[in-house]
């Protein structure tokens, strides 16, 4: 299907996720809540989705009760906008990246360049490159190919407490040589222990067998965000892990998340929102390794 | 061995792959046609990924660079190293359904010597996790590629030599059962190369005999013309890539008894974490910390 960009009068719906059904009656879908949801999607997506489009055909009591869920995945606060940042699309462009999905990357780059500057995007992008890899930014170069960037109408409201501080990431090391002298090591080892309380396994694992390269990805790390908050590392940090069940990137996610400010509501959002491709099973794995994190997060 | 010569006699890589490392906030355009031109003649074609971050945010691609050559060190870097050492990433792209990728790492291997035989030995080793999924994507990537012979035969690191005799626990593949004897064979077969025996072998023994035997009769068959060695640090680059423990121990400690220099295995896992990522490194030191400390 091609895309769109058409202006996207119902911003009313950026953060909500009936877009025209009646959720509350998931039994019954008229023509008219269908019509609806095919418009809300085009001006929302550019594109008619489809994998939700075929449910509206084929059953849309499936559709209807997959979105009252998805829909309580977010958690509101006071803050609530429909410009509100969310970090949560480093882990979907993550996945789309890796399973070859050109037309959701394509709808993810629409849908953050409606709040987020292309500079801003592209953090987001390099962020999701240092999971993804040349096989995820395969996919995302072909999506991209053809984007025509705009400059956003109703730019992005940071969540409260959040901001950009590329500073936090900053470790000390010395990034002007590529070797890993003992002195870059300690100090990059110092800021795991200074931000998590402990340093994660990786970090002391490379730091044993391959400082250079352990030197040359904070290198990236350190480098990545400059105008996005600081809290969009952990937050794709953590979802990204629950994806994939990793439990100590869940671990240093739930760590730097509370050391970076993320609040306990703020938290559970990202907690909620890392099942929508993990499954509310790999929560079981959250609490295995970080279940101690989130009891003596700060209420 | 000679690192500097490419499959068509002239320099295969440009310094950095056209990059300047040396100054990762500038970008000239001389750097960039060179990166295109590095992978459109290794690879075979653009890679539209890695060329996106040359025209967006240079720096983005260039400190990827600079990690990824460090990942790799001595052990496996098309830059400075010809010698071939697995699969990696074989089943990784076939499971996510990246068709260039899968055409572009046998145009890789092809051009570094391996003939069409070797590299169905180890599109034999993907298919073992990838299953029909992974082995569609790989039928579509290749539908229509030209197999090529190379002039000059792959190299290994030394030491490495064929020996399929190796993977042969002695189990009587004319019938389907496994007896009690076998199990023990097999059981030996593990202590014999690994030290210890994985846990599936003593489960599936006990609760789906038939099945295990039918799993190593696909296993001691997959390498006839390949070295032994490329077998276990195929598995254990997807088995990093998947965050996989067990997997990643099993295959380790195959690699070790195959006579696998610790180098050339962490050069090997460290690689495989461009697609892990690196708190995947936490993953290895929980399964195989031990085995790297007393390994020199």
């Amino acid at each position: 299907m091609s895309q769109t960009h058409t202006p996207n009068p119902d911003s009313k719906y950026n953060r909500t996720l009936g877009w025209g059904l009646n959720l509350d009656n998931p039994e019954v879908t008229t023509q008219e809540e269908i019509d609806e949801f095919r418009r809300v999607s085009a001006a929302q997506l550019g594109v008619q989705q489809d994998g939700l489009d075929y449910w509206l055909d084929a059953n849309p009591e499936v559709l209807k009760r997959y979105r009252l869920w998805a829909d309580t995945l977010r958690v509101r606060e006071a803050d609530e906008s429909p410009n509100k940042y969310s970090a949560t699309g480093v882990a979907i462009m993550y996945v789309y990246s890796m399973t070859g999905f050109e037309q959701g990357l394509k709808y993810g780059l629409l849908g953050a360049n409606r709040t987020l500057t292309r500079e801003q995007v592209l953090e987001q992008v390099a962020l999701v490159f240092r999971y993804a890899g040349p096989r995820g930014m395969a996919t995302m170069g072909k999506a991209a190919a053809e984007y025509e960037w705009r400059e956003p109408t109703h730019p992005a409201i940071w969540p409260t407490g959040w901001g950009p501080d590329p500073d936090a990431f900053k470790s000390g090391a010395d990034f002007s040589s590529r070797e890993a002298s003992s002195d870059d090591i300690r100090k990059i080892l110092d800021w795991y222990d200074r931000w998590l309380g402990e340093i994660p396994r990786h970090a002391s694992l490379l730091a044993r067998t391959s400082p250079d390269s352990l030197k040359s990805y904070r290198a990236r790390y350190e480098n990545t965000l400059r105008l996005l908050p600081k809290q969009t590392e952990p937050w794709g940090l953590l979802q990204i892990n629950i994806q994939r069940g990793f439990g100590a990137g869940i671990r240093e996610g739930m760590l730097l998340g509370r050391a970076f400010g993320i609040s306990k509501p703020q938290i559970v959002e990202a907690l909620n929102w890392g099942t929508f491709y993990g499954g509310n099973e790999s929560l079981a794995l959250v609490d295995e390794v970080a279940g101690d994190v989130l009891d003596s997060w700060p209420e | 061995v000679s690192n500097d010569d490419g499959p068509d006699g002239e320099t295969l890589l440009h310094a950095d792959r056209g990059l300047d490392l040396t100054d990762v906030e500038h970008i000239s355009a001389g750097e960039q046609d060179a990166f295109r031109e590095f992978y459109r003649r290794t690879l075979g074609t653009p890679h539209p990924g890695l060329n996106f971050w040359l025209e967006e945010r240079p720096e983005t691609l260039k400190r990827y660079r600079l990690f990824a050559e460090l990942l790799v060190g001595s052990g496996g870097s098309l830059q400075h190293d010809r010698r071939i050492r697995g699969f990696a990433f074989m089943t990784f792209y076939a499971l996510t359904g990246y068709e260039e990728g899968v055409r572009y790492l046998v145009h890789i291997g092809q051009t570094l010597g391996l003939t069409k035989d070797q590299v169905l030995e180890g599109l034999g080793i993907a298919f073992l996790h990838g299953g029909p999924r992974g082995m569609e994507t790989i039928a579509l990537a290749l539908a229509d590629y030209e197999w090529i012979e190379p002039e000059r035969p792959a190299m290994f690191p030394d030491g490495w030599e064929v020996d399929p005799g190796a993977f042969s626990s002695g189990l009587d593949f004319s019938s389907p059962e496994l007896g009690e004897e076998e199990a023990g064979l097999l059981e030996a077969w593990y202590m014999r190369w690994s030290g210890e025996v994985p846990a599936y072998v003593p489960f599936l023994a006990k609760n789906r005999p038939m099945l295990l035997k039918a799993h190593r009769n696909r296993y001691e068959n997959l390498i006839r013309v390949l070295p032994k060695q490329v077998l276990p640090m195929t598995l254990l680059s997807f088995n990093v890539s998947r965050g996989f423990p067990e997997g990643i121990r099993e295959n380790l400690l195959l690699a070790k008894g195959f006579g696998v220099s610790k180098e050339d295995a962490l050069g090997e896992i460290n690689r495989t974490l461009i697609n892990a990522g690196v708190e995947g490194a936490s993953v290895i030191d929980r399964a195989v910390g031990d085995v790297l400390e007393g390994w020199e």
